[in-house]
C-alpha cells in the first residue's frame, strides 16, 4: 500500500513531465515544418514571375519600368540569406506584384488571354497560400509563448530551453506605438 | 491563446471516444433486448447473470459497426453524388483546388483535404471524412458556378474547419449509424400498401421509427452548433467575414438542393438541402429544435455583425446577369464560325446522324462534341450541370422563340397523358450511340424541362440536335419553363 502511494507520488509527475515535454516536441517540430512551408511557397513565387512578366510583356509595352522593378524585386529575394533581410526582400516583391496587378487592370485585353488569366489566377492563389503559410506559422508561435510563459506546463518548458520562435512581421506595416 | 488545427485536430480523439460510447450502449441495449426475448426467454435474472457475454458481443458489433461506418464515409458519399475531382482544364475548377491547396496550408495539412465536384445545379457544399485519414470538400458545380474568388475562400474554410475539428468524422459516424434506418423507414413510406409490410414486422417497424427519430436528434444537435463554430472559423481563416455573409446568402436565396442527398447526410451540407423555404429560414422554437441547421438568416446576420455592415451592402452586391437580345445576328459572323474549324479538334467519334466525325469544341467552359454539318451536339452527362450552372451564352429571340413553343406544345401533350392516365414518358429509338453502338432512347430531359434529348445510359452521353441544348439551358437558366401554363 505504501509503495503504491509512494510510486503514485514520484510516478505521475514523472509521467506529467514527459506528456508535457513531448508535447513541446512536437508543437517545436510544428513550428520549424511551418517555418519551412513558408519556404515552399515563397520558391514557388519566384518560379512563377518569371512566366507571368514574359506573358504580359507583349501587352504593357509601356510599364517596362514596373516589370523591371518585380524582376529586380524578385532577384533580391532570391539572394537574401538573412532571415530578416529575406523577410524584407519578400515583403518587397510582394509590394511590386501588387502593382503590376494593379496596372494589368488597365489593359483589358489582358484579361482575355487565357494563358495570363490562368498565371494570374495562379498567382493570386501563391500570394494567398504565402499569407496563409505566414498566418498558420504565427499562430503556432503564439501557441508556443502561450505555453512556455503559462503554467504549470511553462516550468518544463522553460527547463529544457524551449524558447518562442519570433513572428513573422510585415516589414512595410510597423502598428502604431 | 493561437488558433491552431493542430491543437483541435488532436482534441477531437475525446468527442470521437464520446461517439463510440453511445454507439456502444445502443448495442448493448440492442443485445440486451434480443437475448431476453430470444435466448433467456424474459427472464431477466437469466440475462444479468449472462450481462458479461453480452457486453462482449455488444462491444465486437459496435467495434465493427464504427469501423466500418467510419472507413468508407468519403467513399459512400462521393459515390452517391457522383463527385469527381476538377477538371483542371477548367478555369473554376482549377480554381477551386487552388482554394483547396490553400486551406490546406492554412489548416497545417494535418488532413490532406481532396477537392471535389458534384454534377449537380445546387449550391452546396459539404464535407466528409474518414476515420483514419481521407478526407474531401464537395462542391457542386451550381455553386462553384455562383462564388467569386472571397466567398469560395469562406467557404472551403467552413468547410475545411468541420474536418479538421472532427465534426464531419462525427457526423459521418452518426449517419453511418443510423443511415441504414433512415433508408429504411423511407422505403416503408414509399409502400404502396400499408396493411402488409407494417402489421406483420410492426415492431421492427417501430425500432426503425425510433433509430430515425434518434439519429435525427442527434444529428440536429451536433449540427446546429458545429455550423455557428465553422462559420466563426472561417471568419477567422479568411478575416473576411463579408465573404463568408455574401455566399451564405446566396446559398439561401439558391437552391439548395432538395433530393440532392440521400436521407441523414443533410447535415453535412453547409446549407440545408431542405430547400430554401424550410430550413433555411426556420426560426420557431420547435422548428430550430428540429432543425439540422441553424436558420441561414441568424448565421449572416452574425457575420455581417462581425465585418460591422448590415443586409443591404449584401443585397447590393448580388451578382445580376444581363441578358443581352441578339435581334440581329450577324450572318457573315455565323458562316465565318461554321467554315474556321480553327479553334476545334477533329475526334473519331462519329456524328449518329450524318456519320461524319464530331469535332471536339468548347462550349460554356467545358468541351462537347459538335457537328459541323448539322449541328447538333454530343454532350457528356455530367458534364449537362456544369454548362447549366454557367451563364456565359446569350441566346437569341428565334431560339427562345422554339424553346417556349416546343415547352408549351410539349406540356399539352403531357397534359392530355396524365388525363387518360397514359405513361408519361415516351421513350423512342432514332439513333444508336456513337460510342458503344447500342441504341439510345428519345426522351424528354425531364418533366419539367420537356426538351427531348437522346441518351445512351451506357456511355452516360446525351445527344442534342440544332439548338436543342441552347433551348434547355434557357428554360433553366432564365426559369422561363415556370411562366408556361
Amino acid at each position: 500500500m505504501i509503495g503504491i502511494i509512494i510510486g503514485g507520488v514520484f510516478g505521475v509527475p514523472v509521467l506529467w513531465s514527459v506528456i508535457v515535454f513531448n508535447s513541446f516536441v512536437r508543437l517545436s517540430n510544428d513550428v520549424k515544418n511551418a517555418w519551412h512551408q513558408i519556404d515552399v511557397q515563397l520558391k514557388r513565387r519566384h518560379d512563377l514571375i518569371p512566366n507571368l512578366v514574359e506573358a504580359v510583356k507583349g501587352y504593357m509595352a509601356y510599364e517596362q519600368d514596373a516589370l523591371e522593378r518585380v524582376a529586380v524585386a524578385r532577384s533580391f529575394a532570391m539572394r537574401a540569406s538573412d532571415m530578416k533581410l529575406k523577410a524584407k526582400a519578400e515583403d518587397s516583391l510582394t509590394g511590386e506584384m501588387k502593382s503590376l496587378l494593379a496596372l494589368a487592370e488597365n489593359y483589358p485585353s489582358l484579361k482575355a488571354d487565357k494563358q495570363i488569366a490562368r498565371l494570374m489566377e495562379e498567382l493570386v492563389s501563391t500570394e494567398n497560400r504565402i499569407a496563409f503559410a505566414r498566418q498558420h506559422y504565427n499562430d503556432l508561435v503564439a501557441d508556443m509563448g502561450y505555453k512556455i510563459q503559462s503554467m504549470p506546463d511553462g516550468i518544463i518548458g522553460q527547463a529544457f530551453g524551449f524558447i518562442q520562435p519570433e513572428f513573422f512581421k510585415p516589414e512595410f506595416f510597423k502598428p502604431e506605438e | 491563446m493561437g488558433f491552431t488545427f493542430t491543437e483541435i485536430e488532436r482534441k477531437k480523439g475525446l468527442r470521437i471516444l464520446l461517439l463510440f460510447g453511445v454507439l456502444l450502449l445502443i448495442w448493448l441495449s440492442i443485445t440486451f433486448v434480443i437475448g431476453l426475448i430470444i435466448f433467456f426467454r424474459f427472464d431477466l435474472h437469466l440475462a444479468f447473470d449472462k450481462f458479461f457475454a453480452i457486453a462482449v458481443f455488444s462491444l465486437f458489433f459496435a467495434v465493427i459497426h464504427f469501423l466500418i461506418s467510419s472507413s468508407r464515409a468519403v467513399q459512400k458519399t462521393v459515390s452517391i453524388l457522383n463527385a469527381a475531382p476538377p477538371d483542371m482544364d477548367d478555369e473554376l475548377h482549377r480554381q477551386f483546388k487552388n482554394v483547396i491547396d490553400e486551406m490546406n496550408i492554412a489548416t497545417g495539412t494535418v488532413k490532406n483535404i481532396e477537392g471535389l465536384v458534384a454534377p449537380s445545379l445546387s449550391l452546396n457544399a459539404l464535407a466528409v471524412s474518414n476515420l483514419w485519414g481521407g478526407s474531401a470538400i464537395i462542391l457542386t458545380e451550381g455553386l462553384l458556378s455562383r462564388l467569386t474568388r472571397e466567398e469560395l475562400e469562406a467557404v472551403i474554410a467552413h468547410e475545411a474547419y468541420h474536418i479538421v475539428s472532427g465534426d464531419c468524422m462525427e457526423a459521418s459516424a452518426s449517419i453511418s449509424l443510423f443511415s441504414l434506418y433512415a433508408d429504411l423507414g423511407v422505403n416503408l413510406d414509399k409502400s404502396d400498401d400499408p396493411d402488409d409490410v407494417r402489421i406483420i414486422i410492426n415492431p421492427i417497424f417501430w425500432l426503425i421509427r425510433f433509430m430515425n427519430f434518434l439519429g435525427n436528434t442527434v444529428g440536429m444537435f451536433i449540427s446546429r452548433e458545429r455550423e455557428y463554430r465553422a462559420d466563426a472559423a472561417s471568419a477567422r481563416i479568411t478575416r473576411n467575414p463579408m465573404a463568408l455573409a455574401s455566399a451564405l446568402y446566396k446559398i439561401g436565396r439558391g437552391w439548395s438542393g432538395a433530393g440532392f442527398i440521400g436521407n441523414g447526410i443533410e447535415m453535412l451540407c453547409i446549407g440545408s438541402p431542405e430547400g430554401t423555404d424550410t430550413a433555411n429560414v426556420k426560426t420557431g422554437f420547435i422548428d430550430k429544435l428540429l432543425s439540422t441547421h441553424p436558420p441561414i438568416d441568424r448565421r449572416i446576420e452574425i457575420l455581417l455583425r462581425m465585418a460591422h455592415k448590415n443586409l443591404s451592402h449584401l443585397q447590393s452586391a448580388t451578382d445580376k446577369t444581363k441578358q443581352v437580345d441578339i435581334e440581329n445576328p450577324d450572318i457573315a459572323g455565323m458562316l465565318l464560325t461554321r467554315i474556321d474549324l480553327s479553334d476545334r479538334t477533329l475526334t473519331d467519334i462519329n456524328c449518329p446522324k450524318c456519320k461524319r466525325p464530331l469535332y471536339e469544341v468548347d462550349y460554356e467552359s467545358t468541351r462537347i462534341y459538335e457537328c459541323a454539318f448539322c449541328r447538333g451536339a454530343l454532350v457528356k452527362s455530367d458534364r449537362l450541370p456544369r454548362i447549366i450552372a454557367r451563364r456565359d451564352k446569350q441566346f437569341s429571340a428565334r431560339v427562345k422563340n422554339i424553346a417556349i413553343a416546343v415547352q408549351s406544345d410539349n406540356f399539352k401533350v403531357l397534359a392530355v397523358k396524365r388525363r387518360q392516365k397514359k405513361a408519361a414518358r415516351h421513350m423512342a429509338i432514332h439513333m444508336n450511340c456513337p460510342k458503344c453502338s447500342r441504341p439510345m432512347m428519345r426522351t424528354f430531359y425531364s418533366l419539367a424541362y420537356l426538351i427531348e434529348i437522346d441518351r445512351c445510359g451506357m456511355c452516360r452521353i446525351d445527344w442534342f440536335d440544332p439548338d436543342e441544348l441552347e433551348m434547355l439551358q434557357y428554360l433553366i437558366e432564365t426559369k422561363a419553363a415556370s411562366n408556361i401554363i
